[in-house]
Order: C-alpha cells, then sequence, then structure tokens
C-alpha cells in the first residue's frame, strides 16, 4: 500500500494556543500550512484548564481555559490552514533543503508530507512521579497534577479522598482546590525548596482560602501501600536539601498528586541535531525562535514552559511570521550570543541574528534563579550598558518580559550581550 | 481579634500584610508597600470575592463534562453553596460557549457554559 502524498510550505506540529497562533500567522502572509495534532480537537491543555485567568494581556478579561481555546479555534476556523486531527507523527526526515514527515491517522492511514519549514509547537510534558526517586512500594493512587486534572474534568472522576500534594507548581495548587470542591479532603500541600514554585495568586485563592496548608522545606520520600496508595512518608530538608533526620513523620492517604515540573517536549525531532539549552530544556533559538537546525521552528511551551498563555500565543506568532521570512530568503547574519550569570535561570531567546535593519526590537523573556528584591536587571555588551531596568522584587516563577531595543550601529557585533541581576544595596 | 497574615496578590511584589482591628473597629494593615495592599486586605477581610469555575455533567459519554463558570465572582463561603446546587444537574442538550446553564444559580448568579458541547441522543449515559 503506497501512503498519500502532500506537499505544503510549512507543517506546524500541535494545536495547542503556540501551534495554531503560528499556523493563522503563516496562512496570513499567504503561505500553505498543514497543522498536525495528535489529539481529536484543537487547544492543547487549555481544554482541561477549566480554571479562569488566562488571556489578561491578549484580551483585557480573565477568561477560562475552553473559553481562550474557543476563541483561537474560532480564529484558526477562519484561516485557509488545513488542520488534520487525531494524526500522528512517526517520523521527520531531513533532505538536501525540505523535510518528509510520515504521519498516520486512523481515519487517513498513512501519509507523507513534504514541507520546507517546520514549526514545533508540542508543549511540555509533567515530570513524573518516577523522575524525582521516590522510594517504597508502587501502588496506585499515584498521579500527576495534570492528569490528575483530566480525570477530574475531562472524565468526571475523582482520583481519590484523601490527598497530599508534592510540589506546589500552578497546576499542583489548581488541583488542591478543585480536589477540595469535589469533596475530596486535600491534607496538604509538600514543597522541598524553602519558597513555593506557584504564584502567590494560586496560594491564596486555591490553598488560604479552604485552609489547605503549605509545608516548604518538606518533602515526600516514600510510598506504603500494596495495591492502592495506603500512606506517604514526609521529611524535612536543611537550607541545602539534605533530610533531617528524625523529622520523618507517616501521612495516611489514598492519593498522591505530584506537581514538580514542566518539560518541553521535542522527541520526534531529538534525530536531527537540534542544539538544547540546559537551563531551559528547550532548542536553542535566535529571536526568529528558529533552532540551529536551519527551517526548524519552535515556540510556546516546547520551546520554555510559560506562566502565561498570552505569552505562548504571542511566540506562536513569531515564530510563524519569521518561517515566512526564511521561506522568502530572508537570512540573518551575524549571531551574537546572550550570557547569563549566577542570577539567572533562563532566557529567551538565547542568540540574537543580526539582519540588515538598522535597529532591532525583540521581547526578552528571563527566569529569575531566586528571589531578589529592589534589584536591577542589566544587559551589557562590550563594557557598554545596553539595557537596564529596576524591579521591586523579581521572583523565579513570575517570568520577566522586557523589549530589548537596539541601534545596530551601537552594537560591538563580536561581543556577546551579558545579562544578570543583581539587588541594589540601600 | 489575632492579627491576620496575608498575601496580596494585587502585583508580583506579593506583600506579606499582617492585618489587625483596632479599638474602634478600624483595620490596620502592615507590610504593605502601596495603598493598594490596604483595599487589598479591606476587600479581603470583608468581603472576599471568587468566581467559581467548574464542570457539570453532559448526559454523554463522549463527553462527559462540560465546563463552566459563574456569571459573576462570588463571596467565598458561596463557592460551596454553588457546588451543591450543581451536584444533581444533567444538561442532557447542545450549548454553545457563553450559555447560561442554569439561571440565578444563587441571587443574580448564573451558570454559564465555557465551551460548545455537542449533545448526541447515542451516546446517552445510563
Amino acid at each position: 500500500m503506497t501512503s498519500a502524498m502532500m506537499q505544503s510550505q510549512i507543517l506546524v506540529i500541535g494545536a495547542g494556543p503556540a501551534g495554531i497562533a503560528a499556523a493563522i500567522a503563516a496562512d496570513s502572509k499567504g503561505q500553505s500550512v498543514i497543522l498536525i495534532e495528535r489529539a481529536e480537537s484543537a487547544g492543547g491543555i487549555l481544554n482541561q484548564c477549566i480554571h479562569d485567568g488566562f488571556g489578561s494581556i491578549r484580551f483585557g478579561e480573565q477568561l477560562c481555559g475552553p473559553e481562550y481555546a474557543y476563541k483561537e479555534i474560532k480564529r484558526l476556523e477562519g484561516s485557509s490552514v488545513i488542520a488534520y486531527f487525531h494524526t500522528t507523527i512517526t517520523e521527520i526526515r531531513r533532505e538536501e533543503d525540505f523535510f518528509l514527515i510520515d504521519a498516520v491517522s486512523p481515519k487517513k492511514g498513512t501519509m507523507t508530507l513534504k514541507v520546507e519549514a517546520i514549526i514545533l509547537a508540542t508543549g511540555c510534558r509533567e515530570r513524573s512521579a518516577r523522575q524525582i526517586f521516590l522510594q517504597g512500594d508502587r501502588p496506585s493512587g499515584v498521579f500527576t497534577a495534570g492528569l490528575a486534572q483530566y480525570v477530574i474534568n475531562c472524565m468526571g472522576y475523582l482520583p481519590g479522598k484523601r490527598c497530599v500534594i508534592l510540589g506546589s507548581g500552578d497546576i499542583g495548587l489548581i488541583m488542591a482546590r478543585r480536589l477540595t470542591l469535589e469533596g475530596s479532603s486535600v491534607l496538604g500541600v509538600y514543597e522541598i525548596q524553602n519558597e513555593p514554585s506557584g504564584l502567590s495568586r494560586n496560594i491564596v485563592q486555591c490553598l488560604n482560602d479552604f485552609g489547605i496548608p503549605l509545608h516548604l522545606s518538606r518533602t515526600v520520600i516514600e510510598l506504603h501501600g500494596k495495591h492502592r496508595l495506603e500512606s506517604v512518608t514526609i521529611m524535612d530538608v536543611d537550607e541545602n536539601r539534605q533530610f533531617i533526620k528524625g523529622s520523618e513523620q507517616i501521612i495516611t492517604c489514598d492519593t498522591l498528586i505530584v506537581s514538580v515540573g514542566l518539560i518541553p517536549e521535542h522527541d520526534m525531532v531529538r534525530e536531527l541535531g537540534i542544539k538544547y539549552d540546559p537551563h531551559t530544556s528547550g532548542p536553542i533559538v535566535d529571536q526568529t525562535y528558529m533552532s540551529n537546525v536551519p527551517g526548524i521552528f519552535c515556540c510556546g511551551n516546547a520551546l520554555h514552559v510559560n506562566d502565561l498563555v498570552d505569552y505562548v500565543t504571542e511566540s506562536g506568532e513569531i515564530a510563524g511570521d519569521a518561517a515566512v521570512d526564511y521561506l522568502n530568503g530572508i537570512i540573518p547574519r551575524k549571531k551574537i550570543e546572550l550570557i547569563i550569570d549566577q542570577s539567572i535561570g533562563s532566557i529567551i531567546p538565547q542568540t540574537i541574528s543580526l539582519s540588515a535593519t538598522k535597529t532591532f526590537t525583540l521581547p526578552l523573556f528571563i527566569r529569575s534563579k531566586r528571589t531578589m528584591r529592589k534589584s536591577i536587571l542589566r544587559i551589557t555588551n562590550g563594557g557598554n550598558e545596553l539595557f537596564t531596568k529596576r524591579f521591586n522584587v523579581v521572583k523565579p516563577p513570575e517570568m520577566i518580559r522586557i523589549d530589548l531595543s537596539c541601534e545596530i550601529s551601537k552594537v560591538q557585533t563580536d561581543f556577546p550581550f551579558l545579562i544578570s541581576i543583581k539587588e541594589e544595596r540601600s | 481579634m489575632r492579627p491576620i497574615e496575608m498575601i496580596c496578590i494585587n502585583c508580583p511584589l506579593g506583600c506579606q500584610l499582617t492585618v489587625s482591628r483596632k479599638a474602634d473597629g478600624a483595620l490596620e494593615v502592615s507590610g504593605n508597600n502601596c495603598v493598594r495592599g490596604i483595599e487589598y486586605a479591606h476587600t479581603e477581610l470583608e468581603n472576599p470575592l471568587r468566581r467559581v469555575t467548574t464542570t457539570v455533567n453532559s448526559g454523554s459519554m463522549k463527553v462527559p463534562r462540560v465546563s463552566v463558570k459563574s456569571s459573576e465572582s462570588v463571596p467565598v463561603e458561596e463557592i460551596f453553596l454553588i457546588m451543591e446546587r450543581i451536584e444533581g444537574f444533567r444538561l442532557n442538550r447542545s450549548c454553545k460557549c457563553g450559555d447560561i446553564l442554569i439561571d440565578h444559580i444563587s441571587g443574580d448568579i448564573d451558570l454559564i457554559a465555557t465551551q460548545d458541547f455537542t449533545f448526541s441522543e447515542g451516546e446517552v449515559k445510563i
């Protein structure tokens, strides 16, 4: 059996908010775009995020996840993007100046696509209980926060009745509230770090509203239970994250919700020689969000984990526009590296490509490594200060977005940009 | 009244507020860096409001739940009241994002769909 052969200029992988934005951006510039999505409909993870707080930057209102998805899907339906749902990509091959993609779907069988550029909008995956060295038994009743969210909000089942939450990431906090509203008792949230990793808003509205305790510098170390989870052992850690002997305590519970971080997902392009940034776990990109492999772009949570969907949509638009420029032969010339110091956890983009224009303006997304008060963000180049901004406070959970504008004549192109945040001495 | 600790959520600063009531009944707020902290402490103590977001039983097997929200923010103590009223509800019909599914679920507050849903008789839950 021969598989159907299809051709388009741009392939977008993933129809979440990033992929939708990228596909529409490229389509609106007259390129032929195919959008492939594994699930049966568009919207991605927004569909299970029924809480509100989405879209305050983009739409100026606090929408629920499905409402934000709805608005974006309506835009997609109004475009000429060709979308294939329930379709899985099995292989991507790089040829001389194009890519061949094998995909399969229950309705259409196998198909092969020939495209000139690929935009990865595959989102991120949750770090699982297996990835954080939990000891003890392997009973049922251990869920990642996103899985618990899907089970409750989309399937309509309650994961358990007495729940412990490990990790204070936002989804874990939101699930603490969700489980409480649906009648489970949430015994507490345990966080190994000495500060919460979720947003203050979620600490207040998901925990404090319902009297759910948050335990910092305290973590789950062992699971107990033959078939179903019966209890967990928790333990205190010191400032170096070493366990404090004698602090063990056993908590009776039937469910453990794990909310311990998200990791950008790009398994399907791992063989193509893409270079990754250990800080973001996503590809190293320039301001067009193109990776080191010409023609492969990345956006949304596949690039780096965002706190706001508004930024995810923005990154999709940047990648979509840039993919069109790439196909039109607009190739940036010299690359300048952005180097971060110890104060910064991650930065997007990691490089800037200078083009023929005299000035450039681009958004920079920066995550600080720790909480700092009364601090100043500095960008320097060959000893010259290019940018400074003062902050009352910077916190790792709240991403900093700045617009960097430069006149190229003032940039020393042989030197990198150095980025740092320092607390100012008062 | 014992002093109450709270985090102001107006901005990323997240000021740790301490709120106590003086002898004359007025609230005293400390730890705030701006006037919004004082307003926040007053609203949070006197009438904290929250949007309720949850799901209702769709009546269908294929898409068992439909996501909903309260039309306005409600006092925190009314959240569980609304959850109870949703408990026995079954949609059993199609709806559009923005449709009112239960009107006056609490006072002037309606329950509104936050997604499109297509109901098909063939997939009715038993």
